[in-house]
């Protein structure tokens, strides 16, 4: 779009930038993801990793060893792919709730989306349905946990409606997360229930290409959507009759909007559980760094959300013998940043 | 107006019968006797004090005719040991009663079958449902805490509890369960049956630990003990207490040596890191080792590159009176088992078929068929803990 205005000359620098930075965000992730799947539990020597890879692209027979292998190829490799998807996923459902409820606290945390979405995957669990199953059950509670949550908020004559959506989504989720609670309290003590608490903790521990299969073609189709709306997010935090004045059905573009976002969500707790606060974290780093636009928010949360979550879930992986609930490490590493990032810019605005 | 009545009178001689045993309840904690050991004092009242796992004195009926495991623990094996049959037990957990009707102690005792299980809904135990099974004598675990409460509760109440450890000695299974015995033993006043267990567990503790500490450092094989591994894929590996007991008695080399959580989460990755020579399933879990030596447990593990599972050296742990990894009244067996099946051509004069055929007839008083051994060795999944 920019190409076709004519630019004054200040102007064309910052284009420029702006494939620069494109680039940049295109190549962090896929690079930071590279370099992961040489660190792990096994050791395995780099050569051998990139031997691994290639033999693989090829097509080949085994190059090294046949535990190398299987460590490099059908472990880290899908549990990177999935860290990425999940953490381009989350923040970018993230930023486009902030964008549809004009709302810097909208996340699908704080809208009960999570925690809606939670209650049908932990009901699929119990049931013992499969993951495509399981994944129809998350969206459609975290659909309804949204869409209570917007009918709650979002009253056109109220003035605080930042303080009710959030208010708003805050009892939506505790309802959800007190139907969770219902389940792992039927639940039988010794076996569904620690697999059920474990993965509402949130762990990558159990990604292969099988669920990668299932559940990524949703958060990819999610996040295409998304980023090919970027544009017009922009007009969501306008008001209705702003809106409406741009010529935009916007009635359809909230649709497509929490559609997307809701089944990202959903299917990254589906696959992994509740991995919390990147969601959160991400878009207002972003925000910070970059400023509102959703044009460029939009592919930086994605990019900036990938390579954060990789490595988040390298070190979880990795530091110890036994897993470390990604959750605490999200937590533990992402807020004190995120609290010198507050402190230092002096936070942002929507 | 009957009802009423009689109500009425039921309720007021509960209260009169609470105030009678609880003046007559002593719960308090001593330190002149160690945990872990017991005695016990006939006293003429028709009651008799013995000393708990946890160091409490508690006064128990000299008869007793209705007793309540609130926890859920592998002490209804032990018991139906002794009594030969679930005559006497009014109250099981859920998961408990699940693994028992599941296992070889429905054939000893058919009547487990029918034992209440209403008081405990997943981990909660609910007193007022205990009391109204008017046990005469409660079972509980002491390493949970929730359980330890409530039986606190109704040991105010006037209900005596006794309390169990599953971790005494470090883990040591064997000493576990044989103080389970002494303990049983002293609640129910019968010594015999006991000492005769006791015996046995210290013979084959003696035999295996005999020939496996000849074992060099190069001729022991490295082992680790899955404890669980559920349908979504999460494993969990076996670390301190159990694990480390029974890899260091079987004189294996127990890559999980460092995990220093009862059991741990771990993924496939740190399996291959580890790569054990012999891989133990425990019975917990659903999959049989087919399962993992073919990978088909969970679609998109892969377990092929593991040197275990090449040489098909993956156990499952058979599941007999009850679930061989925690203690248990089989516990003896288990180690004689384990031991067995990581170095066959030390135990190469042990027909393990006759051992627990042996073990059965004399501790149990059952004759066991071919297919009941296979049975123990290949456990059912409905009989996987839930």
């Amino acid at each position: 779009m920019l190409e076709h205005v004519k630019l004054p000359d200040g102007l064309k620098t910052i284009s420029d930038h702006k494939v620069l930075f494109y680039t940049l965000l295109m190549f962090l992730p896929i690079i930071t993801g590279f370099i992961c799947i040489g660190i792990g539990r096994y050791s395995v020597p780099l050569q051998d990793t990139v031997n691994t890879i290639l033999a693989h692209l090829r097509g080949q027979a085994l190059s090294s060893s046949d535990q190398i292998d299987k460590v490099v190829w059908s472990m880290r490799i899908p549990r990177i792919l999935l860290a990425l998807l999940v953490g381009g996923g989350l923040p970018v459902a993230g930023t486009a709730f902030q964008s549809l409820f004009s709302n810097p606290l909208a996340t699908p945390d704080t809208l009960g989306v999570a925690a809606g979405a939670s209650f049908g995957a932990v009901v699929g669990l119990y049931f013992n349905i499969n993951l495509l199953g399981v994944q129809f059950l998350a969206l459609l509670t975290g659909f309804s946990a949204v869409a209570l949550t917007y009918i709650i908020g979002m009253r056109k004559e109220s003035r605080e409606q930042i303080a009710m959506v959030v208010l708003g989504g805050m009892v939506i989720s505790s309802i959800f997360s007190a139907l969770v609670s219902l389940i792992k309290f039927i639940a039988d003590s010794d076996s569904q229930l620690p697999s059920i608490t474990y993965w509402l903790m949130g762990s990558l521990s159990s990604a292969n290409y099988y669920t990668l299969m299932l559940g990524a073609p949703f958060i990819i189709i999610g996040c295409v959507l998304l980023f090919k709306l970027r544009w017009r997010i922009n007009i969501l935090s306008l008001s209705e009759d702003e809106a409406r004045s741009m010529g935009t059905n916007i009635l359809l573009l909230r649709f497509l909007t929490v559609l997307s976002s809701t089944m990202i969500t959903a299917s990254c707790v589906s696959m992994c559980g509740q991995v919390g606060w990147v969601g959160l974290l991400i878009p207002h780093i972003c925000r910070m760094a970059f400023g509102s636009d959703n044009t460029v928010l939009v592919p930086s949360s994605i990019g900036f959300g990938a390579t954060f979550m990789v490595i988040i879930d390298t070190v979880a992986r990795s530091a110890t013998a036994s897993e470390v609930p990604i959750s605490i490490l999200t937590a533990l590493i992402g807020a004190p940043f995120f609290i010198a990032l507050l402190r230092k810019s002096g936070g942002w605005s929507i | 107006m009957i009802k009423k009545i009689s109500l009425s009178i039921v309720s007021l001689l509960l209260c009169l019968l609470l105030v009678l045993t609880g003046c007559s309840t002593q719960a308090s904690v001593t330190s002149s006797t160690p945990a872990g050991t017991s005695m016990s004092t006939l006293n003429p009242n028709g009651e008799h004090t013995v000393t708990d796992n946890a160091g409490n004195e508690v006064t128990v009926p000299n008869t007793i005719d209705r007793i309540a495991i609130i926890s859920t623990m592998p002490l209804a094996s032990v018991y139906c040991m002794f009594t030969g049959s679930a005559d006497k037990l009014v109250g099981l957990t859920p998961s408990s009663k699940n693994s028992c009707v599941n296992s070889m102690l429905i054939k000893i005792a058919p009547k487990i079958a029918d034992v209440s299980t209403g008081f405990a809904t997943g981990d909660a135990v609910n007193t007022e449902e205990v009391l109204k099974l008017d046990p005469d004598v409660v079972f509980y675990n002491t390493d949970n805490a929730s359980d330890t409460a409530a039986a606190e509760k109704l040991q105010g109440m006037g209900v005596p509890c006794v309390g169990f450890s599953t971790t005494l000695d470090e883990g040591d299974v064997i000493e576990t369960v044989n103080s389970w015995v002494s303990l049983i033993g002293d609640v129910l006043g019968e010594k015999i049956t006991a000492d005769k267990f006791v015996a046995y567990g210290k013979e084959i503790e003696n035999i295996v630990n005999e020939r496996v500490s000849k074992l060099s450092d190069s001729e022991k094989k490295s082992a680790v003990i899955i404890t669980n591994y559920t349908s979504n894929g999460i494993i969990t590996v076996a670390g301190n207490t159990f694990g480390r007991f029974w890899l260091k008695s079987i004189g294996a080399d127990n890559v999980a040596l460092s995990i220093e959580q009862k059991v741990a989460n771990v993924n496939l990755e740190q399996i291959y890191a580890w790569d054990p020579d012999v891989i133990f399933l425990n019975s917990f879990s659903a999959f049989t080792a087919g399962d993992i030596i073919n990978s088909t447990a969970v679609k998109g593990q892969d377990w092929s590159g593991l040197t275990a599972v090449k040489n098909k050296d993956v156990y499952k742990m058979p599941m007999g009176m009850y679930y061989w990894f925690p203690p248990c009244s089989d516990s003896p067996l288990a180690l004689l088992w384990m031991a067995k099946t990581l170095y066959p051509n030390l135990f190469q004069d042990i027909d393990m078929n006759k051992e627990i055929k042996d073990y059965y007839k004399d501790f149990y008083g059952i004759t066991l068929t071919d297919s009941d051994l296979e049975t123990i060795y290949n456990p059912p999944a409905a009989s996987a803990m839930q």
